[in-house]
């Protein structure tokens, strides 16, 4: 049974938990303590995290993560940061963000990343499209519902793996697009590292 | 001609006070003065009531299936078949709240429900279809059992220990009648 102090995801003694992700019940949580004013957010290790890109019929459309508004990326969108995940991501479900400022006196901010847990045949891909054209060049289907969360980031690997194991030409322009790069920056070889700061 | 598909949501947290759907998610964002009464979050397990402390930051998650209520936000336990996300932020010029459903195909029922204050005796259960009237339909329409439970004393008289349940509110301050308004400072 948890304590009150532990029902509560933001307390010191637990939102370590949730620095990669959690489940909890029905909901799948990512909580980051980040250097967060009113107009920036930044990431430590990554810099500052900048616009959230997103994939339309009509091309890239730029997302400005501002703290203190709820973002919501629709079930289906192909979306990424760049310089934090070198891929795109399309979820099955919907992701909600809040980046929510530093309170007085502490120079970090809490950052919110939220999904439904996926069930049955839900899922998400890691995809790659081409920096040029946009066409897809790769895709990585991870059955996030069947397999369950525990398994989420060996895929997230195996797919940049798999992906860069490839020529990454694109079969409509012929563009070379770079390599593609996990969330984690740990394994950052120096290739990887070159590729996070490129793209 | 066929609409753009809508690739993402955008909800500014000190825009004004509401629900907004944004597919799956049904997302309220509101914020307060300094000095308003504090929205703690309330859970009923096993006939007992845990009020979670009102801290500057917290993140709490209702599990789908646990009566909850937020003190002086609505004035009734909701039942619901799926989890409720409680995000709270203190800032200087405001306090900043935000609850996320996670809807969906999974989510069919809301309810309502009050206990009696002396021996926790259910009263007044109310349900709200959600695959019929849609989830966001259930904070306006749960006004209507409010108002019914407020209207007549043998709702909020237990029958069991006889005792009384104080007047209930709805979840829109702006459409509190007095007495309703006169509840939401109370409880």
């Amino acid at each position: 049974m948890n304590t009150i102090d532990e029902r509560d995801f933001f307390d010191e003694k637990v939102i370590g938990k949730f620095s990669g992700f959690l489940a909890v019940s029905g909901n799948v949580l990512g909580l980051r303590r980040r250097i967060i004013d009113r107009d920036t957010i930044v990431d430590e290790k990554k810099g500052a995290y900048g616009d959230m890109l997103e994939l339309g019929p009509d091309g890239i459309h730029t997302v400005d993560m501002r703290p203190l508004h709820v973002h919501v990326t629709r079930a289906g969108t192909p979306h990424r940061v760049p310089h934090s995940f070198g891929y795109w991501h399309i979820n099955d479900v919907d992701e909600v963000y809040l980046a929510i400022p530093a309170p007085e006196g502490d120079p970090k901010g809490h950052f919110v990343v939220c999904q439904q847990r996926p069930v049955g045949k839900e899922g998400e891909s890691f995809a790659w499209f081409c920096e040029r054209c946009l066409t897809i060049i790769h895709e990585y289907r991870f059955d996030h519902g069947r397999l369950g969360l525990n398994e989420f980031w060996r895929a997230e690997l195996a797919a940049t793996v798999e992906y860069n194991a490839t020529s990454r030409r694109c079969p409509e322009c012929g563009h070379e697009n770079p390599l593609g790069y996990s969330w984690n920056t740990v394994k950052d070889t120096p290739e990887l590292a070159a590729a996070r700061r490129y793209w | 001609m066929t609409a753009a598909p809508i690739l993402g949501y955008d909800f500014p947290l000190d825009g004004p006070n509401g629900w907004h759907e944004a597919h799956r998610y049904l997302i309220w964002t509101g914020h307060f003065p300094p000095g308003a009464p504090a929205t703690a979050l309330q859970e009923r397990t096993a006939g007992v009531t845990t009020t979670f402390p009102v801290k500057p930051r917290s993140l709490s998650l209702v599990a789908a299936g646990t009566p909850h209520r937020l003190t002086h936000l609505f004035g009734f336990w909701r039942i619901s078949d799926c989890d409720m996300l409680v995000v709270r932020a203190e800032l200087p010029e405001a306090t900043y709240l935000c609850l996320y459903i996670s809807s969906g195909p999974r989510h069919r029922t809301d309810r309502v429900v009050w206990y009696c204050p002396q021996c926790g005796t259910e009263l007044a259960p109310w349900s709200h279809d959600v695959q019929r009237f849609g989830a966001g339909a259930f904070w306006d329409r749960s006004l209507e059992a409010v108002r019914a439970f407020n209207a007549a004393a043998a709702l909020r008289t237990c029958a069991h220990c006889g005792a009384v349940h104080p007047a209930a509110f709805g979840f829109d301050s702006d459409l509190d009648s007095q007495a309703e308004q006169e509840a939401r400072a109370l409880w």
